[in-house]
């Protein structure tokens, strides 16, 4: 185990010490911050108008999530990619620790930096939940924050298990990005098409099922989990986890 | 040698190939869809899956199969080199130098085949946890059982209409409030339907529209939305408000956007934070809901049957059937049978009187309004034939006349014609003369007179002869007992409308003489005996004073409310308004006055508390205004009423009049009468009573739930009670009348009626007449037969302010969302940035 702690400090840390994590961190918070300016003109404004589900607003923009979906690429093309490009990798794995722990460190590593970048946008909170410092109650329901960011979790979780196995395959981090890129889009634009489908069809049901940004636009943000995105984000985790795994050791045939 | 480097192996020119392929594939796909947009637009529709086939067969042209196979050609190189790159993927997964990278790309593949599995298994069975605290995202287990009736393979449409009135109280200009409100209930219609969608144990389909009337593809899409389904489109181009249209199955059923989620216009003005000042900062939308259970019942198809709704008029014109032109639409109640109709029910009309024709005096009757219109057809038919077959024979004797004014000796002329006489006119002159100025213009006249009166009776008679031909009006009458008439016209009733319409404008003496009101025992007996059968009736009765009609200006209908605890008043009541008005000169006989409206007693009575509901929908502007109210009195009770029955009354600026209609004066030069409020002198016999004019609010409306007296169900205890009263009044030497006051038949039942019955009165037969009742009337006329028919789910349900729905806001001044903003946008990022730059300063100075 101590290997595995000593990789995910190394990997952790390693966002801070190098420009691609403050640049992806004030990225995400300018795009955050941007959402969050509308949301609160939504929630101070006078009249008919206004915000029925500020996290929705927030985070179940189609818009915010196409931004977003550059972000994990960019947090795990580096992972092993660089690895294998500056040659660090062989390294690594003929070192006493097993190749599931080498992932799962670079994993966890990424996971916990992907929850800092989320740790400032808590400061909206009192905002967004409309919080009361005199009796301590929020106007707005709780839940929706719970499972928003159980939500934003999750699907990280899953973005970043992608990106990471998508950078075991490649030696250019750029590659990776792109590549990274193009799947997790699948999983932001496949909602764009429901517009033209028939609501009862099978094609549409399939893109609800696969579309992050309608998950958050009717589930996440309102309170509701449910249990196909939960089931989605874990098995597309474990399973690239997993060939990222069998990846490694490919490499490790090969050689 | 050769440069490894560079090697081509089976795999990579394979590989270049598919890849090759791809792009070639990109290039025709795009190429195909570009002519199949352009060529076929309704792909460009959510419709696009159910017609895809026709794109290909051909049967959208021939240039759109073209594209449509160079589509489907390049999506399929696409998947190819999809299926190639993963295949590929794979095995750069697994290896390929030995048997263990073997096992280890089966594996791989396994995890592939088993995150679709999961997946698949997962979108089969799944659930949802609704964490809000409200819950509200979870149906009731009911409501679910009730959807699960939904036929599966059928899917219902739900058409959401948009008309910019969210109730049909709702002024014909929309504003900003209305607007919103239209576009939130909107989207909690699909949210609502998206929820069903969801929901694990439902497999209900849906096809949602959304239709706006003002979109200018509004009849376009509304086509396309009705397409082989009539009844739809007609329903939705009735539709008198915003609504939401359900179709399954050949059926529809309409819901009124209200009946989903009633705004609440004065608090979304934010009225209420203050009193009556608009505070703009406290401005939201503010809807109340009137629960999931009202839709999916109306999206199963759970209502109710539709209600029937009798009313019962003296005279054709009063009748809800839609006037024959402007003159009689002030008399009609068409506005009654729109307004109930939209709202699901049914109207039919009772005439209670007939002989208006014949001008012979008036009957009793119990005809639907065909036999009625049969007998106004009749008599016009009959009627015009006669005054032809009478100028036609005039004519012919007058021809008669002109031949022996022509051709007899002239003595004999001069004695048949003794008012000209010949004088010494020539013979030739004479007769001449009298064939000239007599004979012809009376012939001419006849002729004309035969003419006009052939053409009404041919105008009248196909109506006529239908009429005669039509078996049901023919058999209604024949049955000649009006009381059986009229009890098995209203059997089926499930309300029944009263009105005497004898006030249309004191200030203009525009009257209708209550003396041609009054029914038949017979008639009455059958409104008694629907009371007695706990089904409720709306008496709408004006005054009785309204002109010197002779005869008697009441009915057994004043004694069946007294014995319910409701008095009809003699007089009428009178505003101050009117008065000073009636004293001003009439501009072309018309004098205009401004009515104050009634006020509604807002102390618990459910119907007030409906109407009060509907008019915070409209921000207050409902109003209900007449001329001339007949006041109402409230026996007093042994057990009070459970919520003050008590609906409507008159501001205190009114006084209760016996002579309400100035009167000019008898002889020349002696003064008109205008009414005014007199104070009795101490000696007037009427000092003290009810009669004694008073200025204050006079009680024109009210509704209550009562105990059906219990002599209407036990003609046992009446007969008790009878007999008592005389024992008693011969005993004690009370008069027949005290006694009977005292002693009432409950008194002499040991066990109580329990049956009550939903009893709702109004002082003016006006209230619901018109082609086309205003908002106010229309409020009135829904909130009471709602209220009366037990549809609880038609009427505006109670909603607590906290469960009312609103947008939430962050209570924060200008300054403190400015530095939110700020913050957001600038602050947290800047002071990322700024962490950067010491972390790099920092790994530099190392």
């Amino acid at each position: 185990m101590r290997p595995l702690l000593a990789l995910i400090k190394r990997e952790f840390t390693g966002y801070f010490l190098s420009p691609v994590g403050y640049v992806t961190l004030v990225f995400f918070l300018i795009v955050t911050g941007l959402l969050f300016a509308g949301v609160v003109d939504g929630l101070t404004r006078t009249g008919s108008q206004g915000v029925e589900y500020p996290f929705a607003a927030l985070l179940g923009d189609n818009v915010f999530w196409f931004v977003f979906a550059f972000i994990p690429p960019m947090l795990t093309m580096r992972l092993l990619a660089e690895e294998r490009g500056t040659g660090t990798l062989e390294t690594l794995l003929t070192a006493p620790i097993r190749d599931w722990q080498v992932v799962a460190g670079k994993f966890i590593g990424a996971v916990l930096f992907y929850l800092v970048l989320w740790l400032p946008t808590l400061a909206y909170l009192p905002v967004l939940l409309n919080f009361n410092w005199a009796d301590r109650t929020c106007g707005v329901d709780p839940a929706h924050a719970a499972c928003s960011y159980l939500g934003v979790l999750l699907a990280g979780m899953m973005f970043l298990a992608i990106g990471l196995f998508v950078s075991s395959l490649v030696k250019n981090q750029l590659v990776a990005a792109m590549i990274s890129l193009a799947l997790c889009l699948k999983f932001v634009v496949a909602g764009y098409a429901l517009g033209y489908l028939d609501a009862n069809s099978w094609a549409a049901k399939a893109v609800q099922f696969l579309s992050v940004p309608e998950h958050f636009r009717r589930d996440f943000t309102r309170g509701v989990i449910d249990s196909r995105h939960v089931v989605l984000y874990l098995s597309v985790t474990t399973v690239c986890l997993y060939l990222t795994v069998r990846s490694l050791e490919a490499r490790r045939l090969r050689a | 040698m050769t440069d490894t480097r560079h090697r081509t192996s089976l795999g990579s020119t394979f590989r270049f190939a598919v890849r090759l392929l791809a792009l070639l594939g990109l290039a025709v796909g795009v190429v195909g869809g570009g002519i199949v947009w352009v060529e076929a637009p309704h792909v460009r529709t959510a419709a696009f899956w159910q017609s895809a086939g026709t794109l290909l067969d051909g049967t959208s042209g021939t240039l759109t199969q073209v594209g449509a196979i160079l589509a489907c050609v390049g999506l399929g190189l696409i998947l190819l080199w999809g299926v190639a790159e993963l295949v590929g993927g794979l095995f750069l997964v697994a290896g390929r130098k030995s048997a263990e990278g073997t096992f280890t790309f089966a594996l791989a593949v396994l995890a592939v085949a088993a995150l679709v599995v999961v997946n698949w298994v997962s979108a089969e069975w799944y659930a949802r946890v609704d964490t809000t605290r409200d819950h509200r995202f979870t149906l009731d287990r009911e409501l679910v059982n009730d959807l699960k009736k939904l036929d599966p393979n059928t899917p219902t449409t739900v058409l959401v209409l948009q008309l910019d009135k969210t109730s049909a109280y709702d002024p014909d200009q929309p504003d900003a409030i209305t607007a919103a409100a239209q576009q939130k209930i909107t989207e909690k219609v699909l949210d609502l339907i998206d929820e069903l969608r969801q929901h694990p144990e439902l497999s209900a389909r849906f096809d949602v529209r959304v239709l706006h009337r003002r979109d200018e593809k509004f009849e376009e899409q509304l086509a396309a939305a009705t397409v082989g389904n009539t009844a739809l489109r007609a329903a939705v181009e009735s539709a008198p408000e915003s609504s939401i249209f359900f179709a399954s199955n050949n059926r529809v059923r309409r819901m009124p956007f209200s009946h989903f989620y009633l705004l609440d216009k004065t608090a979304s003005r934010g009225k209420e934070v203050v009193g009556a000042d608009a505070n703009p900062s406290a401005a939201n939308l503010v809807l109340a809901p009137q629960g999931k259970e009202r839709f999916v019942r109306a999206l199963v198809g759970l209502e109710r049957k539709r209600p029937k709704v009798g009313l019962l008029t003296i005279h054709p014109y009063l009748t809800s059937r839609k006037p024959d032109d402007e003159g009689t639409a002030a008399f009609s109640s068409y506005g009654l049978r729109a307004a109930l109709e939209h709202d699901g029910c049914e109207v039919v009309d009772v005439v209670l009187k007939k002989g208006w024709e014949a001008g012979t005096g008036l009957s009793p009757s119990a005809s639907t309004f065909e036999e009625s219109k049969l007998e106004e057809v009749e008599a016009e038919y009959l009627g015009a034939s006669e005054s032809a077959l009478e100028a036609e024979i005039e004519l012919r004797n007058l021809e008669i006349v002109r031949e022996r004014v022509r051709n007899a000796p002239i003595a004999e002329v001069e004695r048949m014609i003794r008012g000209a006489p010949r004088g010494n006119m020539p013979e030739k002159e004479y007769r001449e003369k009298l064939q000239s100025v007599l004979i012809e213009p009376s012939m001419r006249q006849l002729r004309s007179d035969a003419d006009e009166a052939k053409k009404r009776a041919a105008e009248a008679e196909p109506q006529y002869r239908k009429l005669l031909g039509d078996d049901r009006v023919q058999a209604d009458r024949r049955a000649s007992d009006v009381y059986t008439k009229l009890k098995a016209a209203s059997a089926d009733c499930d309300l029944l409308v009263v009105p005497r319409f004898t006030t249309m404008s004191l200030v203009n003496g525009q009257v209708i003489s209550p003396s041609l009101y009054p029914l038949a025992k017979s008639q009455t007996d059958v409104i008694r005996d629907f009371l007695t059968a706990g089904k409720p009736v709306l008496f709408a009765f004006g005054p009785a004073t309204g002109s010197r009609g002779v005869g008697t200006t009441s009915d057994e209908n004043e004694t069946l409310l007294q014995r319910l605890g409701i008095e009809l008043g003699t007089q009428t009541v009178l505003t101050g308004a009117e008065a000073a008005a009636m004293k001003k000169p009439a501009t072309l006989g018309d004098r205009s006055v401004q009515l104050p409206p009634l006020e509604v007693v807002k102390a618990g009575n459910p119907v007030a508390a409906a109407f009060d509901r509907a008019n915070r929908s409209v921000d207050g502007t409902l109003e209900l205004k007449r001329s001339g109210y007949r006041p109402l009195y409230l026996a007093p009770r042994g057990k009070a009423f459970p919520y003050s029955p008590v609906l409507l009354e008159t501001t205190d600026d009114a006084w209760n009049e016996d002579r309400p209609l100035p009167e000019p004066g008898g002889r020349p030069g002696a003064r008109a009468y205008f009414p005014k409020f007199d104070t009795l002198k101490p000696d007037d016999p009427k000092k003290g009573t009810r009669e004694e004019e008073k200025k204050q609010k006079f009680v024109v409306g009210v509704a209550a739930e009562v105990p059906v007296p219990v002599e209407w169900t036990n003609p046992t205890a009446a007969a008790v009670q009878a007999a008592a009263v005389q024992a008693v009044s011969a005993d004690v030497g009370f008069g027949p009348g005290v006694a009977a006051a005292v002693m009432t038949p409950d008194a002499f039942e040991t066990k109580p009626s329990d049956k009550t019955v939903r009893v709702a009165v109004f002082g003016h037969g006006g209230f619901f007449v018109g082609k086309k009742l205003d908002a106010g009337q229309e409020a009135l006329l829904l909130s009471t037969v709602n209220w009366q028919l037990r549809r609880d789910d038609s009427l505006p349900k109670d909603v607590s302010d906290a469960d009312k729905w609103r947008y939430p806001r962050a209570a924060l001044d200008t300054r403190e969302q400015a530095y939110w903003q700020a913050g957001g946008v600038l602050g947290l990022p800047l002071i990322a940035a700024l962490l950067g730059v010491v972390a790099l300063l920092f790994r530099w100075r190392r």
